[in-house]
Parts: structure tokens; sequence; C-alpha cells
């Protein structure tokens, strides 16, 4: 079974080859050959790919041509002209004292220059210490930390530096840009303290907010060197992060909620600690335990319903007491509820608040524990997927994804659009691979605590064994008579002989790929070559797994029982009519 | 000159030869100003963009890893960086939403643009498309990088880059039914 997105790409392979698409079309020994739809794809390529291309008049190519060829000798001098100056200088002659002398000065002047470049290297570089106001909408104040100071207006291009403070009003926003470019949006109604603002020559990074009241958001670029950090404190806990993007939203001596689009976020509350990952969100509140992370739900549109549960646009959420509800709402008045959707499935509510506009709209995260021909099952829900629903990729279990979606009359949920938060669907941070050196402090350490459990039984990903080089391949696939252990192992374990995992694994598959096939050949009862088979064809494990079980029998039921009013859908996208010649 | 490897210009660019890295700029400016061109849709815009590009590219050659980086698809990187710079410095966003800008403009549009398809119908047509659909079709089909050089320069996977093909022409070929654009052979 080939993904059309594939069919498509080596359909067009074929014709970069030179084939021609008559003969893509009628040749019957061709690996594949395209249904109408495709063929209607392939022309447009052909069209596209045959087209007059415009071009860059020659005269302006002679002059381009020439600058690069003189900007490269300009890169290239100043080396040359600072190899000159690094050779060696002559001896002093017993009669030039007066050289000695100068030379004498220039040295204590070098000097001077030194301990002077090394105050301003330890300072770090002048932009560290403020930040870049922009994208001003409405009424944006900042005070210094001066007691006496008064509230100034900001306007885009102004700068705030430590110790500022700075709120906006109803209706207004701004961002915050550091020097190494991460970024912090200010919703309305923000008031903030910008109580660390610091950096190093290696772009590495302190910041940290004292953030009283308002949402914000926060894009962290991967932070460098040993004593980066960068946090947020709210009057009932501390945030920190490594690189990512994550919100924060304060109620003035209620409660705050932290909530992580990508990566992963600790949150601090005296003692205790927990760790977001992607999509998932958790509530600090004065006095009470910090919530275990959940993945997050948002809900706009009308009340329709009060009783035991609420419900909003077709949603239906539990409120408790310690649900912030803003408003004394009324059914029929527009809301935006926000919570989490808790391991038993009950989205909860955190937060309930009075719109700014009155489109309705639902939205949930989640992992992937099941995907079907038209369904996909993120959690404990199953969501529908029709010809309007826009995603990219292949869905993989296990990954997390972001998903708007509306309730139809039938009560089932569809999905208008996915968005892949983590490919990998583990909370892996922004930054984990690309920050060799931890933090001092505000960097959590990697632990298997640091997210909710995520059902291991039914992750698809091959075991973790390295992947052979070619010299461990060379070794034992070359007639060599010694065994290798995990060879051995597998063939006991399957009961097969040694010699057929061998087979295997000089086919260029890892061990854990091998063990991976034979347990599922066993659960599914297709044979191994079939498995590796659909694996060589270019399907991921998950897509894999989800053809040999495709209904979501191993996962908790879903809330909302899918109800198929259609066939399945051959494709996710709408046809279009051929263009009238 | 002989002809010589992408990896062995850059060396000698590096080592100061004003020949190697004028045979880097002959070789690449053309995909270049058309991948700009067909994002920006302005001839001496995408003419500035390709000068810029490959200025910085004798200034920043000394970073290109020769063992095991592709150069083209470094140089389309940079290309790709530039416009959204270019983007970011005018303000102007390139991104015309599909459902709503059609509807509203296909009359004006349809007395336009010719029943053929020509290099200005498909300039209008990959207008009317999602951003991230429409770079990779510019850089697949008029730059005629192959699929696993499109995602390192847009940095995204294979699988998501063959889906924005995909749906690109998809939506592309939309647009053109709607002008009644024909594209047969």
């Amino acid at each position: 079974m080939m993904r059309k997105e594939d069919l498509l790409e080596q359909l067009i392979a074929e014709i970069e080859k030179g084939q021609s698409l008559d003969s893509i079309s009628s040749n019957p020994s061709s690996a594949v050959t395209p249904e109408e739809d495709e063929r209607q794809l392939l022309e447009l390529v052909c069209a596209i790919r045959n087209l007059d291309q415009p071009q860059m008049c020659s005269e302006t190519v002679d002059l381009q041509k020439r600058a690069v060829m003189n900007e490269l000798q300009k890169s290239i001098q100043p080396r040359s002209e600072q190899n000159r100056v690094s050779g060696k200088s002559a001896p002093v002659s017993g009669r030039g004292w007066r050289w000695v002398w100068a030379g004498a000065f220039a040295a204590l002047a070098l000097f001077a220059v030194l301990v002077g470049g090394a105050g301003i290297w330890l300072a770090g570089p002048r932009d560290a210490h403020r930040a870049t106001v922009v994208d001003v909408t409405g009424v944006v104040e900042v005070a210094s930390s001066n007691a006496n100071a008064e509230w100034v207006l900001l306007e885009d291009g102004d700068v705030v530096k430590e110790g500022d403070r700075v709120r906006t009003f109803t209706d207004s926003g701004a961002a915050l840009v550091f020097f190494e470019g991460s970024r912090t949006v200010l919703g309305e109604d923000v008031d903030l303290v910008l109580s660390t603002l610091d950096g190093g020559w290696n772009k590495s990074l302190k910041i940290s907010f004292n953030q009283l009241a308002g949402e914000t958001h926060h894009s962290v670029i991967p932070l460098r060197g040993q004593k980066s950090f960068f946090g947020v404190v709210t009057p009932f806990g501390q945030v920190n992060v490594h690189g990512t993007l994550f919100g924060v939203n304060v109620d003035r001596d209620k409660q705050a909620m932290v909530s992580v689009d990508t990566g992963k976020v600790q949150v601090v509350q005296d003692n205790a600690q927990v760790y977001l990952t992607s999509g998932q969100a958790t509530t600090v509140r004065k006095g009470q335990a910090l919530e275990k992370p959940a993945y997050q739900f948002s809900v706009l549109g009308r009340l329709t319903s009060m009783e035991e549960q609420w419900t909003v646009a077709g949603v239906q959420f539990t409120v408790t007491p310690n649900t912030l509800v803003l408003q004394d709402f009324q059914l029929g008045d527009p809301v935006l509820a926000r919570g989490r959707i808790l391991e038993d499935g009950t989205f909860l509510a955190d937060r309930i608040d009075i719109p700014k506009n009155k489109h309705e709209k639902a939205k949930l995260t989640g992992e992937v524990t099941a995907v079907g021909s038209d369904y996909w099952v993120i959690g404990n829900t199953t969501i529908w997927l029709d010809e309007e629903t826009e995603f990219e990729g292949a869905p993989v279990i296990g990954n997390v994804v972001s998903v708007n979606f509306v309730v139809l009359g039938d009560q089932r949920w569809v999905a208008k659009e996915i968005e892949l938060l983590d490919e990998d669907g583990k909370g892996k941070a922004v930054g984990d691979t690309e920050t060799p050196e931890g933090t001092d402090t505000a960097t959590p350490e990697e632990t298997s605590t640091l997210t909710p459990s995520p059902e291991q039984t039914e992750t698809v990903v091959p075991s973790d064994t390295p992947v052979p080089t070619e010299e461990v391949f060379e070794y034992y696939c070359t007639g060599n008579t010694d065994h290798h252990p995990d060879g051995i192992k597998l063939s006991e374990k399957y009961n097969v002989s040694y010699q057929e995992i061998m087979g295997w694994f000089c086919k260029k598959n890892g061990f854990g790929e091998i063990d991976l096939v034979y347990t599922l050949s066993q659960e599914s009862g297709m044979s191994v070559e079939e498995i590796f088979a659909l694996r060589e064809s270019g399907m991921g494990w998950g897509q894999i797994k989800a053809l040999l079980d495709p209904k979501p029998t191993k996962v908790p039921k879903p809330t909302k029982e899918p109800k198929p009013t259609k066939e399945p859908k051959e494709e996710l996208i709408k046809p279009t009519k051929k263009p009238k010649k | 000159m002989p002809v010589f490897e992408d990896q062995e210009l850059v060396l000698r660019a590096r080592q100061g030869s004003e020949i190697a890295a004028g045979e880097l700029y002959e070789r690449y400016h053309q995909q270049i100003f058309r991948y700009v061109y067909y994002r920006t849709g302005n001839q001496g815009v995408a003419e500035d963009i390709t000068s810029e590009v490959f200025l910085k590219m004798v200034q920043k050659i000394s970073d290109f890893q020769v063992k095991n980086g592709n150069f083209q698809g470094w140089l389309f990187r940079i290309a790709h960086n530039s416009i959204i710079d270019y983007y970011r410095k005018t303000q102007v966003h390139p991104e015309v939403p599909i459902n709503e800008d059609l509807t509203r403009d296909t009359e004006s549009v349809l007395s336009e643009v010719s029943k053929k398809m020509t290099e200005e119908t498909l300039l209008k047509g990959l207008q009317k498309i999602n951003e991230d659909q429409r770079s990779v079709i510019i850089l697949r089909f008029i730059a005629g990088l192959p699929i696993a050089q499109v995602a390192g320069t847009l940095n995204k996977s294979e699988d998501a880059v063959k889906g924005l093909q995909r749906r690109g022409l998809l939506a592309l070929r939309e647009v053109l039914d709607r002008w009644e654009v024909s594209y047969d052979a």
C-alpha cells in the first residue's frame, strides 16, 4: 500500500529520468502506473518544467559575477594582512634605544587595551543587556527600576533593560526580542519585571522575568553555555526552559497556567517540580500541589449546557471549584474555556473567560494512539478526517499532535487541521540535541519520570539498538565463523535458525528492527518476509503497525464512539476537475 | 577551465581563486534567480537578492563543510533565508490565503491571464497557494532540486516535502482550472 505522495514522487522521478508521460501511462511493465488524478498532476509538472523560464540579462550577470570575484578578494585580504602582522619582528639593535622606549610604550598601551578588552569581554555584548521592543499595539509602558520612575509609553524600536517593569493594557501587546534571537510576546494586561537580562559573547543568554499578570508566549532559541538560563517566575511557581515554545498565563492572586507548544519545560513550585513536553499544560495554584502535566484543550463558542458538565461548541467538559470562572456566565453566552485532558479522558476546565471573538473553535493536543483509514485516535478521543482536513506527512503512533476540530451534528469530532508538535512523541526538547552543555540550574535533568507515562507497550519504534556500522556488517556477513550475540539471542527468542536472523541482518536491518518484525509477525500472522517488504516499500514502522492492527483495540476506549456514516476516503484532498482544454 | 566538482571549486575559492568563485556563480546563478523570482514575483528584487546570495556565499564560504556538505543545498538555504529577510525588512507578507482571495479576484485575474499556461500565469497561480507548497513546487520543478535537497533547504522531512508537493500541485491545478488555463501537452 503506497501513499499517494510517494506514488506521485515515484512517477515524477520517472519523468525526470526522461520518460514521457505517455510511455509511463501505457507501459504495462512499469512499476507504477498513474491514475487519472496523478496523470493530471504529472501533466502540470511537465508543463511547469517545459515553460520558458525568466533569465537575468547578460549585463547584470556580468556585473554580479565581477562583484562576487571582487568580494572574494576582500574576504581573503584581511587574512593575508593578519598573517603579515603576525610575522616575527626584527631584533632591537644596540643603537636603537628610542625604539626600545617606543616599544615599551606600545606594550603598556597594549596592556591597557587588553585589560579594558577583558572587562568588556566579561561584561558580555552590549546588546545582551537590553531587549528591543517590536510589534507594539495599543498602550504599552515601561518604568525603570528607579523608585520614583514614571511610566513611559513604548514604541517600536525602543529598548528595555534589566530591572525595567513593562505593562500592557487591554487590547494591547508587544514583543521583546533578545540579542541572540529569542523572543517573548506580551499579550494584553501583562505586568512583568525584567529581573535578569544578560548574556555572553558566545550567545549564552540569562533571562528571568517576574510575571505578575497576563499572558506571555516565549520562543527560546536553544540555550548555549553552562551558565545560560531562561525562566519565568510567577507568584505561584517558576518555569525554566532550555529552548522551546511555551506560554504562561497569570491570573493575579489566583493561578498560573503553563502550556508548551514544542520542547520541554520545567515547572517548579516550592520543592516540587514537573516537566511538560510538547502539547502539555499544567496549572499552578497557591497552596495547592502542582497539577500533573496533561495534554490540553480549548473551546470557543456559545455555552449550550451548564448541567453536571458544561458544553461549548459541542465539547463537554468538567467544571470544578478549582476552575477559574472569570464571569457569571449564562446559557447562550460566548465563552473561551481552556483546560487539560486527564488520563481517564476527562476534559477538565482550568479557566473560563470571555472570548475576544465569537468564531466557534475547538482545539486539543495529544498523542496519536491509533490510526485508521479515515480517523485517528488522539489520546482517548477519536478524531475523524474528511476531505477538508489538512495535515502534513504520515501519522505515526506516538506522535504528539495539535488538532483543530469541529463537532458535527452526529457528534463526530472532525479535524480541520492537524499539526505535528513533536515527531518522536516523547517530548524531546528543541534544545536537547543542540546544547551539548547543560545549564547550571535551569536545565531539567533527563529522567524517566519527566513525562506522563506514554504507554510504552504501544510504541512501535524498534528497540534502541545502535545502528551497526559497515565494519560490523562486513565482519559478520562475509563468512566469518564468529556468531553475533544479538543474532543468537533473537534466534533463540523466536525459535528460528541463527542463519535466518543473520540473513535479515546482512540485508542491513538492525537487530532492533528484526526483533520488531518477528514480534509483529507473531501478533498479526503476516510473514516476516511480507513485513520487511512493506518496510522496503518506504512505509514507516507506525504505518506498518497500523496496517497490521488497524483497529484501536489496544488503546483505551474512545470517549466518542466512531460512527462511520460513509465509506472510508480514498484520499484526503478533494479531487478537482480536469482543466477545460 | 576543466570541469571541477563543486567541492573542488569551493576549496579553490577559499584559497583566493576568483575564477573558481566566478565559476560557482556561473553554475548556479540562474537557478537561484528563478527560485527568488517565483518567490518574490519581481524581476528587480530577484536580481538584487540573487546578488546578495552570492556575496554571502563568498563571505561564508569558509563555513561550508566541504567534506559532508552539499554545496547546491547550502546555496539554496542562503537564498531561502535571504528571501525571508527580505519579507521581514519590507514587512510585505507573501502569502495569499487561497480560499479568501480566489473568489474575490477571479474576475479581474481571468481577464488578465492567458488561457495557455505561460511563465506569467504560473507566477500568478503560485501566488495563490500556500507559501510552503509554493516553495516546494519552485524548488522541485523550476530549480530542479531533488526531494532530499528541497527538504534540506526548507528544513523539513522528505515525507513532509512529498506531502507539500502533492498538495501544492493539487492547489495549483485548482487555481488554473478556475482561470480556465490549459496546461496539457
